[in-house]
C-alpha cells in the first residue's frame, strides 16, 4: 500500500525524486546517441584504419595525431578555417551592428524589411550555395552583369587562390549577418533607458552615447553572437562542398572538408577521426575559456 | 533647425541602408522564383532577361518527378518525427532542470551545449558503421536518431528558459487547489509556454529540413531527403538550372513560411535561448 | 553507300563483328527471381532516365522489384565507395567509373562477371572491346559498360572563318597557329576542364603529359610524375587556359566547358565525344550546325577512352537478380531506345553504334562526328590514367599541383612535391606508354 502511494507520488511529480523520471529517459538516450559515436571515433583515431586496406588495420596509439601535426595540408586547412572564421565573424559583427541599430529606428514598412533580412539564414543552405555558384559565374552569372553595368571588370572570384576564399566569406556574410543582427537587435531592445536619459542631460554626442553606453551594455549580446557564430564557422563545410571542392589548390579547404576527403575519398577513417577529435577539442577549449560564464547565465537568486 | 535637419538626413540614410540590405537578402529568392519560370535559353541569357514569357515546364517537371516528391515527403516525415521526439523527451528534461534541485546542473548544461560544438563529420563514419551492423541504413528511424542528437540538447536549452519564465507561484497556487504537480504542469505551465514550444519545434524543423551532410551519407532510395534530391538535377547533361530553381523554391518554401511564423523566437532559438 | 563503308570501318576498328541476333536473356517463361527486391544506384544521366522509364516493363517481366537510387556523379562515387568499403549489403547493383576498377576489384569488393556471362550466355561480344577492357582487371571482367566516351576536338566553324582558319588543325603546329589567329581576332581560343579534380584538370594534362613523352612510372616501376614532360605539359596547359581561354576557366568542370562552346563563347573545346548531342540540340545550343569535329591534333595531346559500368558488390544479397537487371538494362533495344529518345550518343554496343537509326539521328556535321568518334575510340587508350589502387589520392595530389600551377606557382616545385608525397608507390608491372 505504502509502495503504491510512493509510486503515485513519484509519477505525479510530487516526490523530490521525481526529476529522475523526467530527466533520465532523455538523458540516457542523448548519452547513447552522442557518446557511442564519439567513443567510436576515438577508437578509430587510435588505429591505422583505412577502409581500402583493412588487411593492414592495427592499433597505432597516437600515430595518427603525430602524423596530423606534421601534415602540411592539415595546417593549411586550419589556417583556412581560422582565416575564414575570423574575417567572417568580424565583418558580420560590424555589419550586423549597423543593421541592428538601423532596425531599432523608424523604418518604412519595417515588418517587410525585417522579414526580407531574415531570409538568408533560413533558406536551405544547398540552395544558397547553388545560387551563389551561379551568381559568381563569369559567363552567365548576375554578378558580372551587375558589375559590367558599372563599367567594372568582370571578376572571376572562384577561380583564383586570392579571391576564392574572400568569395566564400562574402557568401557567409550574406547568409549569417542577419543572424548576428537579430541577436544584437534583441540585445538593443533589452537595454535599460535610464543611462540614455542621463547622457542626453549631459549633452553627450551620438558617438559618445554609443561608445560609452550602448556598446558596454551590449557586450553580452556581442559575446553570444561571437560564440555561436564561431562554433558554426569552425565546422563549416556545406558551401565548400557545393561551390569549390576545396580549390583552387587547397585555398578553400577547411578542416571539415579535409576530414570529409579523408573519410570518403581516401577512406582513411582513422586519420579523419583523429582530425575531427582535434577539431572538437579546439572548439571545446575555446568555448570553455571564453563562453562558459556567458552561456551559463543563471537566473538571479539561484 | 540644424539639428532637426541632421536628424532627417540620418533617418533617410538609415532607411536607405536597411532597404538596400533587405533587397540584397531577398534577391536570391527573386532569382529562384524567376529562374524557375524561365526556359533554359532564357535562364542563361546575358544580360539577364527581366521580362520574359514564363513557362510552367520546370514546375511541371518537378511536380511530376516521382523521386523528388517522394523525397519531399521523406523530409516532412523525418522532420516532424524528430520534432515530436525532441519535444517529448526534451520538455520533461527541461522542466526537471528548471524546477528540481539536480546535482551538477552547470556541468549538465555545458555537456548539452557541447553536442552543438561537435562537427557533424566527426560522427558521420561512426554512425555509418554502426548503422551498417544494425541494418539501420536507409531507414527513417536511423536519420531521426541522428537528427535527435543534433536537436535534443537544443530543445532542452530553449524550453528550460521558457519554464523558468513561468512564475512558480502560479504552479503553487494550482497545487494548493489540490492539483498534483503533473496536473499543474499541464494546466499552468503548458498554456503559458505554448508559443515558445511551438517556436522551438519549428526551429528544430528548420534545421532538420535543411540538413545536408548526414542525409547525403545515411539516406538512400527509401529515405532520400529534399536537399539531397536537389543535387540530383546536377546531371550528366549539365546543371539543369530551371529544375534546380523550381526544386529549390519548393524546398525553401516551407522553411520560409515557418521562419516568418517564428520570427520573434528565431534569435533565442538559434542561440539556444542565451539571448532572450 | 557512305554509311555502309563506315559501318564496316567501325567493325574493323572496334574488333569483333558479332552483329548476330541478340539473344534475350529472359526468354524463359518462368520467373526465377519473382518477388525479390534489388537496390540499384546510378548516376543522373540520360541512360538512367530511360532505364527508369522502362523499369515497369522489367518488373512485370521478371517479378523483380527495383529500387533505383539516382545521384549526381561525385556524390554517387562517394556513396558507393564507402558502401563497398564498409562491406555494406545496401546495393545489389552499382554503377562505377573505370578509375575504380582496379581498386574495387583488387579489394574484392565487386564480383567477377565472367561466370555470370557464361552461365546466361549473354552476348558480350557485341560490346566494344575497349570498354570491356577498361572495366577489367588482370584479365578478368568486373563491369558491364553502360556508356563510354572518347575525346575529340570540337570547334566553332563560324569563329574559325572569322579568324581566317581553314579546317581543323591536324598537328600541334597548326593548333598553335590557330590559337594565334584566334587571339588576333579577339576570340577566346579554347576551353579545357580547369577545376581541381582527378577527373577534371588532370584529364587534359594527362593527354599532354603522355604525348610529350612522359609516363606515370619509370622502367623500374617507380612513380615519375616530376619528369620534364610533366612540367612542360603543366606549363603548356596553364598557358592555354590563362592566356587563350575564357575567364573563369580555372574552375570549369566539363559541364561549364560544354556550356561555353554550346553558347558560342569560345572557338574550340577538347573534351568528351558525347558533348555533340548537346551541342547539336536546338533547344539548348546556339551553335547548331556550326560545329566541326576532328581528332585531337597530333603532337599536342593524346585522348582518353573512358567507360562507366554496372558491377555487382560481393556483399550483395540478390546477385542473380541483379545480373538479370544488368542484362536487361544493357540490351540492344533499351540502349537504342535511350539513344533515340534522349540526347545520348555514347552507347556501348557495336550493333547500336552501327544501326541505321543511330547513324541517322547522330549524323552531325555530315557524318564527321561519327567518323571522328570511331577513330578516337580506336586510338585513345583506356589506361590513360594509371588504373591503380591509390589513384584517388595520387589524382588528388596532381589535381592540387596543377591547380597551383595555374595560379602561378612553379610547376617543377609543385610536381616535385607530389613525387615526394607518393614516393613509395611502386608498380614494376606497369606497362609503359612511351617505350
Amino acid at each position: 500500500m505504502d509502495r503504491k502511494k510512493k509510486f503515485i507520488k513519484f509519477v505525479t511529480l510530487e516526490s523530490p525524486d521525481s526529476w529522475k523520471l523526467l530527466y533520465y529517459p532523455g538523458r540516457i538516450i542523448l548519452l547513447l546517441i552522442t557518446i557511442i559515436p564519439t567513443v567510436y571515433a576515438l577508437y578509430l583515431s587510435l588505429h591505422y584504419y583505412n577502409l581500402g586496406k583493412l588487411r593492414d588495420k592495427k592499433f597505432i596509439f597516437l600515430q595518427n595525431y603525430i602524423e596530423l601535426f606534421q601534415d602540411e595540408r592539415f595546417w593549411n586547412s586550419l589556417k583556412v578555417t581560422l582565416c575564414f572564421a575570423l574575417i567572417s565573424l568580424a565583418a558580420e559583427l560590424i555589419l550586423g551592428m549597423l543593421i541592428a541599430l538601423g532596425l531599432s529606428k523608424k523604418i518604412k514598412l519595417k515588418g517587410v524589411a525585417q522579414t526580407a533580412i531574415l531570409l538568408p539564414m533560413i533558406i536551405t543552405p544547398v540552395v544558397v550555395a547553388l545560387f551563389w555558384k551561379m551568381f559568381y559565374d563569369p559567363q552567365f552569372g548576375n554578378l558580372s552583369y551587375f558589375l559590367s553595368l558599372l563599367n567594372l571588370p568582370v571578376p572571376d572570384m572562384l577561380s583564383y587562390r586570392n579571391t576564392a576564399l574572400p568569395a566564400m566569406i562574402i557568401v557567409d556574410i550574406w547568409e549569417w549577418t542577419p543572424y548576428v543582427a537579430l541577436i544584437l537587435l534583441s540585445g538593443l531592445q533589452a537595454l535599460p533607458q535610464e543611462p540614455y536619459e542621463a547622457a542626453r542631460v549631459d549633452g553627450a554626442s551620438r558617438w559618445q552615447t554609443f561608445r560609452y553606453i550602448t556598446f558596454p551594455l551590449m557586450r553580452s549580446a556581442v559575446n553570444i553572437a561571437v560564440i555561436f557564430r564561431f562554433m558554426d564557422l569552425f565546422k563549416w563545410m556545406d558551401t565548400v562542398y557545393v561551390m569549390t571542392g576545396g580549390g583552387p589548390g587547397v585555398s578553400t579547404e577547411t578542416l571539415s572538408y579535409y576530414a570529409y576527403m579523408n573519410n570518403f575519398k581516401f577512406l582513411d577513417v582513422g586519420y579523419a577521426s583523429a582530425l575531427c577529435i582535434v577539431m572538437l577539442l579546439i572548439v571545446m577549449v575555446i568555448c570553455n575559456t571564453f563562453g562558459k560564464k556567458i552561456l551559463l547565465r543563471e537566473p538571479e537568486g539561484e | 533647425m540644424g539639428k532637426k535637419r541632421k536628424e532627417q538626413v540620418l533617418s533617410v540614410v538609415t532607411n536607405v541602408f536597411i532597404w538596400v540590405c533587405a533587397v540584397i537578402c531577398a534577391y536570391p529568392i527573386y532569382w529562384l522564383v524567376t529562374t524557375a519560370f524561365k526556359t533554359r535559353v532564357d535562364a542563361f541569357a546575358v544580360p539577364p532577361k527581366w521580362i520574359f514569357t514564363p513557362t510552367l515546364e520546370n514546375i511541371k517537371l518537378i511536380l511530376g518527378a516521382e523521386s523528388f516528391m517522394r523525397s519531399y515527403l521523406n523530409s516532412a516525415l523525418i522532420s516532424f518525427s524528430t520534432v515530436f521526439l525532441a519535444l517529448f523527451l526534451g520538455i520533461p528534461m527541461a522542466y526537471a532542470l528548471a524546477r528540481f534541485p539536480i546535482p551538477k546542473k552547470k556541468g549538465i548544461m555545458m555537456w548539452l551545449l557541447s553536442t552543438k560544438m561537435a562537427p557533424p563529420i566527426l560522427v558521420a563514419i561512426p554512425y555509418y558503421m554502426i548503422y551498417k551492423n544494425l541494418h539501420l541504413q536507409d531507414t527513417h528511424f536511423g536519420l531521426i536518431i541522428v537528427y535527435l542528437m543534433f536537436n535534443l540538447a537544443f530543445t532542452v536549452w530553449m524550453t528550460k528558459g521558457f519554464v523558468e519564465g513561468v512564475p512558480i507561484e502560479l504552479e503553487e497556487a494550482a497545487r494548493i487547489d489540490g492539483a498534483t504537480r503533473l496536473k499543474a504542469f499541464f494546466k499552468v505551465d503548458v498554456p503559458v509556454m505554448k508559443g515558445g514550444i511551438a517556436a522551438t519545434g519549428i526551429l528544430c524543423f528548420i534545421t532538420v529540413w535543411n540538413e545536408f551532410l548526414m542525409a547525403l551519407i545515411l539516406s538512400g532510395y527509401r529515405t532520400k531527403t529534399a536537399p539531397i534530391s536537389i543535387t540530383g538535377f546536377i546531371s550528366f547533361e549539365g546543371i539543369r538550372w530551371g529544375e534546380i530553381a523550381a526544386a529549390g523554391m519548393m524546398v525553401a518554401l516551407p522553411v520560409i513560411i515557418m521562419g516568418v511564423l517564428v520570427r520573434d523566437h528565431l534569435v533565442s532559438g538559434l542561440t539556444m535561448g542565451a539571448v532572450k | 553507300m557512305r554509311r555502309t563503308t563506315k559501318k564496316a570501318l567501325a567493325g574493323l576498328l572496334l574488333g569483333s563483328m558479332a552483329v548476330g541476333t541478340v539473344i534475350p536473356a529472359y526468354a524463359s517463361e518462368e520467373k526465377p527471381y519473382d518477388g525479390e527486391t534489388i537496390r540499384v544506384i546510378m548516376q543522373a544521366h540520360t541512360t538512367t532516365d530511360s532505364i527508369q522509364e522502362l523499369l515497369p516493363q522489367f518488373e512485370e517481366m521478371t517479378g523483380i522489384d527495383v529500387e533505383l537510387e539516382v545521384m549526381p556523379q561525385e556524390e554517387m562515387f562517394d556513396k558507393t565507395q564507402i558502401a563497398l568499403a564498409a562491406g555494406s549489403s545496401d546495393y545489389d547493383v552499382i554503377m562505377f567509373d573505370l578509375m575504380y576498377t582496379a581498386q574495387f576489384a583488387d579489394a574484392g569488393w565487386i564480383e567477377e562477371l565472367g561466370p555470370y556471362v557464361e552461365k546466361t550466355g549473354y552476348d558480350i561480344d557485341d560490346f566494344m572491346p575497349g570498354y570491356l577492357n577498361s572495366l577489367s582487371y588482370q584479365g578478368k571482367l568486373y563491369g558491364m559498360p553502360i556508356y563510354g566516351e572518347s575525346s575529340m576536338l570540337m570547334y566553332n566553324t563560324e569563329m574559325f572563318e572569322q579568324a581566317g582558319i581553314e579546317g581543323a588543325p591536324k598537328t600541334k603546329e597548326e593548333f598553335d597557329e590557330a590559337v594565334a589567329k584566334l587571339d588576333a581576332a579577339g576570340i577566346p581560343a579554347i576551353v579545357y576542364r580547369g577545376a581541381k579534380g582527378h577527373g577534371m584538370n588532370v584529364m587534359p594534362w594527362t593527354g599532354m603529359f603522355l604525348e610529350m613523352g612522359g609516363d606515370w612510372f619509370d622502367a623500374d616501376g617507380n612513380l615519375a610524375v616530376n619528369s620534364e614532360a610533366a612540367v612542360k605539359a603543366a606549363e603548356y596547359y596553364a598557358d592555354l587556359l590563362k592566356n587563350h581561354s575564357v575567364s573563369g576557366v580555372e574552375s570549369f568542370n566539363w559541364d561549364q566547358c560544354q556550356l561555353a562552346i554550346q553558347q558560342g563563347k569560345v572557338a574550340m573545346c577538347i573534351d568528351a565525344t558525347n558533348f555533340a548531342s548537346r551541342l547539336e540540340n536546338p533547344e539548348k545550343s546556339t551553335i547548331v550546325g556550326k560545329v566541326g569535329y576532328s581528332v585531337i591534333p597530333d603532337g599536342m595531346a593524346i585522348g582518353w577512352t573512358v567507360a562507366s559500368g554496372f558491377a555487382i558488390p560481393t556483399e550483395a544479397q540478390h546477385k542473380d537478380a541483379g545480373w538479370e537487371f544488368i542484362q536487361w538494362a544493357l540490351n540492344k533495344d533499351s540502349q537504342l531506345a535511350s539513344c533515340l529518345n534522349g540526347d545520348r550518343c555514347d552507347p556501348t554496343r557495336i550493333s547500336v553504334m552501327n544501326s541505321d537509326e543511330f547513324n541517322e539521328k547522330y549524323n552531325y556535321a555530315d557524318g564527321q562526328w561519327v567518323a571522328t568518334t570511331i577513330e578516337a575510340l580506336s586510338t585513345c587508350p583506356a589506361d590513360y590514367r594509371p588504373r591503380i589502387v591509390e589513384w584517388l589520392e595520387l589524382g588528388d595530389g596532381i589535381a592540387t599541383a596543377l591547380s597551383n600551377v595555374m595560379q602561378g606557382d612553379d610547376a617543377q616545385a609543385e610536381f616535385d612535391k607530389v613525387q615526394e608525397n607518393f614516393k613509395d608507390l611502386k608498380y614494376p608491372d606497369y606497362e609503359m606508354f612511351n617505350k
